[in-house]
């Protein structure tokens, strides 16, 4: 490499140069991911449909008042996950055929810049497109939940009173209400499931690198996605039937339902710090593997 | 370059030496969430069924919590829809709602505990009150068809969150319940279960001792009273610490059952004598003692004496004889010591017309009936 | 040491269809040398292998066969792109970008900081002629002023190879000049410039050298101005020259054996027409006079 450089002629040129990883290309490429991804319209869209379900959910009314903080938890996971998991797949899925289509691929390539650090930006920038979406629509959430805490405290105190409760049991209602809806379990809740959409943004890149449009990315992703939720149930029910080498013989799917215990988080159930860092653990694993695939096929691939 | 051929097997080994090295931390964490009861049951015909097409898609994109959520605000739906009008058509879309509901989330407690109320409460005494049946044999069959359903999810309840006490004592509650299981000695048990739970309410040790003392009556076994002593004894004595338990129904369960005791020779006087001491020596007040055989030092005190005695003659009976006998004693002792008002001793008189208790025995006479007005002179 | 070089290059495409099988040879043993320091055009029809080699070249293809180099630093290395700068035809740019956070963008990832992008981003918008639009998103730019981005971010690192796919496509004849001047700069500058062009006009005007393709193969390469002129005819030009002289010419030219085929009037361009006319027609509007006419 050095010697390469060194014979090249005297040059004018105003670049640093730099040919080994450079994080501040790779650091470019994502502020231009984020930036380009937030002004388009279909990312507006989807922001303003969660923050307005997440909105309606203060009025839902079917519930006492432990299911009333459910039903605004269970709406405002929902949502940012159904928000996060369309981004994940359709903002993902149209990058490599658009930038193919308008040859920012080839300026971009054409540049010093490894194809690696091309995709790892990208991959960085719809990661932080993500972050982003689900602290905003958190926000809204932790917004509608504190805004019931009151209307909450004072249906209890109102009951409280019908049963002649003293101090002591009242003051015990209104902290039962206000720890779970400040409960700090939420964080660990959310960050899971940014954890999936980070994974399912991994397996859409991946597609992508070897698909020839963003409808078959979509569509590839989605299945696999299904896959992925329910691979869990079939390594259940064949592992009946054949035993536990089912597990290792469907291991090569990740298992989505890993991260689905958020559900359970949100109901108030404990989920120890080392055991979320499994999980965590397991989705870095595989966005690892999906995007060490996407550079070998990327790498190689004629554009 | 590489062939297509070749980048396909580099890719394809990638993925499953990848599988093959995660499967252990993968095994583990399905292990974690076995052993913390994570997640529902999986998707089967039957839920698919239940939940309907929108839902089972919702359910494999792993939204369970809002699925469960909005079969629970349908189920709501259909129960307003049915109590205002043809109850039979909408209710009978309850079931199979409650079941989904339950599959998608077994880890909630007031999944079960309102489905449950709704089986063992509402749709019972839609039963035992339907206008359409005139048999009560088969109203009350009915009835109690639903009562048993109600059981039966508390009872799956308790068996998938077995670390919280809110399916326990809503068990218990039915088990005690005079008009469905009227089983206080298994109301105790469920009781008991609840104290080292999670969520376990504040009064349930007291309740402990209610449905004891519920079941001592009814079985009218000498042991269990001596039991049930024992049980207030120990919340009377070891509980002192606890600034915030509520004193007045154990004095009251101690002081009853403490009775029971001398009376029928289960609790010596020696025994007695040194629980009094116990007593001096924890300070408890003297117009609180129990372990005294002073006489009470203020109207209130000899009425919540007789408060508690004449609640047990004014109860069901159970098949024990001598135990009303001493009962009644009781609240013939204790009645010169009280004021009851016009209406009380009314009130009492016709609770001892509904318990169909021998004319002889009664305590308490009716109001007499207002004189009509004579006829105007013609 | 030249700007480019390329022995043997060849590229077959293999395009699988169920079970079938097919091999299309792109380019075919391509021997070129492209001189540092000088405006070099790739020519041909087209699916003649003027992108692939280009591609080739930049190392978005690898070849089948053969090599090429650029400054002497194998394409396949991404040293040999430190030193290029590329336009490919019909340039899109991300479309939410305005055009000055299109430049800033490029520049950092040719490796620029940004002190140096705070200097050299206006300066480029400038030269470009897109300085009034640099606040609007690339969406709501027209062909020729994409041209110009393109041009901008290929020279925001200030390369010593620019490689340019169609420069003046849909650009109007007063930007094609403007980018044909700026050819020639860059070449007064040092600068090499491949290039390739369907307007064999323009092509004329600023290449050194062309190579010309056809089906993947070269089919000739040379000096321009060897390779268009004709040694066997001599033009002369003058001005002025009554027509009572031109047969005395024609007379004198046969008597030395030569053959007089046409004594006319040259003829300017229609583009140096068309630039007159509207620069002339601009200033005038303007209330400056014009290059043609003189007001008193």
């Amino acid at each position: 490499m050095a010697d390469e450089l060194n014979n090249q002629p005297q040059v004018t040129s105003l670049a640093a140069v730099r040919v080994g990883f450079s994080w501040a290309r790779v650091q470019a490429i994502i502020s231009n991911t984020l930036t380009e991804s937030m002004r388009q319209k279909i990312y507006m869209v989807l922001v303003l449909v969660g923050v307005a379900l997440i909105g309606g959910s203060n009025f839902i009314t079917a519930f006492e008042f432990q299911g009333k903080i459910k039903a605004v938890k269970d709406l405002g996971l929902g949502v940012i996950s159904a928000v996060g998991t369309l981004l994940a797949i359709i903002v993902t899925a149209q990058y490599l055929p658009t930038e193919l289509e308008r040859k920012t691929l080839y300026t971009i390539l054409s540049k010093p810049a490894h194809r690696f650090e091309f995709l790892l930006g990208k991959y960085l920038g719809i990661l932080t497109l993500l972050a982003v979406t689900v602290v905003v629509l958190s926000v809204i959430m932790g917004g509608v939940l504190l805004s019931r805490e009151r209307g909450l405290v004072e249906e209890e105190m109102a009951l409280s009173q019908q049963f002649n409760e003293t101090q002591e049991q009242r003051e015990k209602r209104a902290e039962t209400i206000r720890g779970q809806i400040r409960d700090p379990e939420m964080i660990k809740a959310l960050a899971l499931t940014l954890a999936k959409l980070a994974l399912i943004a991994a397996i859409a890149l991946f597609v992508s690198t070897f698909s020839t449009s963003m409808i078959f990315t979509v569509v590839l992703t989605v299945m696999i996605f299904l896959c992925g939720m329910l691979v869990g149930n079939a390594k259940d029910y064949f592992s009946e039937q054949w035993g536990r080498w089912v597990n290792f013989g469907l291991a090569f799917i990740p298992d989505l339902n890993t991260f689905n215990v958020a559900d359970d988080i949100l109901m108030g159930r404990k989920l120890e710090l080392m055991k979320s860092l499994k999980i965590f653990g397991y989705g870095l694993f595989w966005i690892a593997v999906l995007l060490f695939g996407a550079h070998l096929i990327f790498e190689e691939k004629e554009i | 370059m590489q062939s297509r051929d070749k980048r396909i097997a580099k890719i394809a080994v990638l993925f499953v030496a990848a599988g093959l090295v995660i499967s252990p931390l993968e095994i583990s964490i399905q292990s974690d969430r076995k052993e913390l009861r994570f997640g529902g049951r999986g998707m089967s015909l039957k839920l698919r069924e239940q939940m309907g097409q929108g839902l089972a898609i919702a359910f494999l994109g792993g939204f369970r919590g809002i699925t469960a959520d909005l079969l629970w605000i349908k189920l709501h739906h259909e129960w307003e829809a049915g109590s205002e009008k043809n109850t039979k058509d909408r209710w009978a879309r309850i079931p199979p709602l409650a079941e989904a509901v339950i599959a998608l989330q077994p880890q909630y407690p007031p999944f079960y505990d309102l489905v449950a109320w709704h089986y063992a409460y509402n749709f019972y005494h839609r039963e035992l009150y339907n206008p359409d049946e005139p048999d009560p044999r088969v109203r009350l069959h009915n009835a109690r068809h639903w009562m048993f359903r109600g059981e039966t999810v508390l009872l799956e309840g308790t068996r998938n969150i077995p670390y919280d006490a809110t399916l326990f004592a809503a068990l218990a509650r039915l088990y005690d319940d005079r008009g469905k299981f009227n089983d206080p000695e298994r109301a105790a048990n469920y009781w008991e279960l609840s104290l080292d739970k999670e969520n376990c309410p504040a009064y349930a040790h007291r309740m402990v001792g209610h449905a004891m003392h519920r079941a001592a009556f009814q079985k009218g076994d000498p042991q269990k009273f001596r039991e049930t002593f024992d049980w207030w004894k120990k919340i009377w004595f070891e509980g002192r610490a606890n600034p915030s338990e509520i004193w007045s129904p154990v004095r009251r369960g101690l002081r009853t059952m403490r009775e029971f005791c001398l009376h029928f020779g289960l609790l010596g006087a020696e025994e007695d004598a040194a629980l009094a001491q116990r007593e001096a020596e924890l300070n408890v007040p003297l117009n609180e003692r129990v372990f005294t055989h002073a006489a009470p030092a203020s109207p209130s005190g000899w009425r919540e004496r007789f408060d508690v005695w004449n609640t047990e003659w004014l109860a069901p009976r159970g098949e024990t004889p001598q135990l009303w006998e001493f009962v009644r004693k009781k609240v013939v002792e204790l009645r010169p010591h009280v004021t009851l008002t016009e209406d009380e001793e009314d009130w009492y008189a016709q609770a001892e017309e509904r318990l169909e208790v021998p004319p002889h025995d009664r305590l308490y006479k009716r109001k007499p009936a207002p004189q009509s007005d004579p006829p105007p002179a013609s | 040491m030249d700007a480019i070089t390329t022995e043997g290059l060849t590229k077959r495409f293999v395009r699988h269809q169920f079970k079938s099988r097919q091999v299309v040879l792109a380019l075919d043993h391509l021997d070129l040398r492209v001189e540092a320091g000088s405006v070099f055009g790739i020519l041909g029809p087209n699916g003649s292998g003027k992108s692939t080699t280009m591609k080739l070249v930049l190392g978005l293809m690898t070849p089948t066969d053969g090599r090429a180099s650029i400054f002497g630093v194998p394409c396949d290395k991404i040293a040999s792109r430190v030193h290029v700068g590329f336009l490919p035809e019909n340039p899109y740019f991300y479309p939410f970008l305005t055009g000055e956070e299109t430049v800033w963008f490029y520049g950092k990832i040719s490796g620029l900081n940004k002190a140096m992008l705070q200097k050299r981003v206006p300066e480029l918008l400038g030269q470009v002629g897109l300085t009034h639009a640099k606040d609007r998103p690339i969406s709501g730019y027209s062909k020729g002023m994409l041209q110009r981005i393109g041009l901008a971010q290929a020279m925001v690192h200030d390369p010593q190879l620019l490689i340019l796919d169609e420069p003046t496509a849909g650009v109007d004849p007063i930007g094609s000049r403007e980018i044909r001047d700026l050819i020639f700069d860059l070449k007064k500058r040092g600068k090499t410039v491949l290039l390739s062009s369907h307007l064999l006009e323009q092509v004329q005007e600023v290449c050194d050298r062309v190579c010309i393709l056809n089906r993947g193969r070269k089919v000739l390469e040379g000096k321009l101005a060897d390779l268009i002129s004709d040694q066997r005819k001599t033009s002369i030009v003058a001005e002025n020259l009554p027509e009572s002289a031109r047969a005395e010419i024609r007379a004198l030219i046969e008597r030395n054996g030569g053959r007089v085929e046409s004594i006319g009037h040259p003829q300017t361009t229609l583009e140096s027409l068309f630039i007159r006319s509207v620069r002339n027609h601009g200033e005038l509007q303007d209330g400056k006079p014009s290059s043609g006419e003189k007001r008193g």
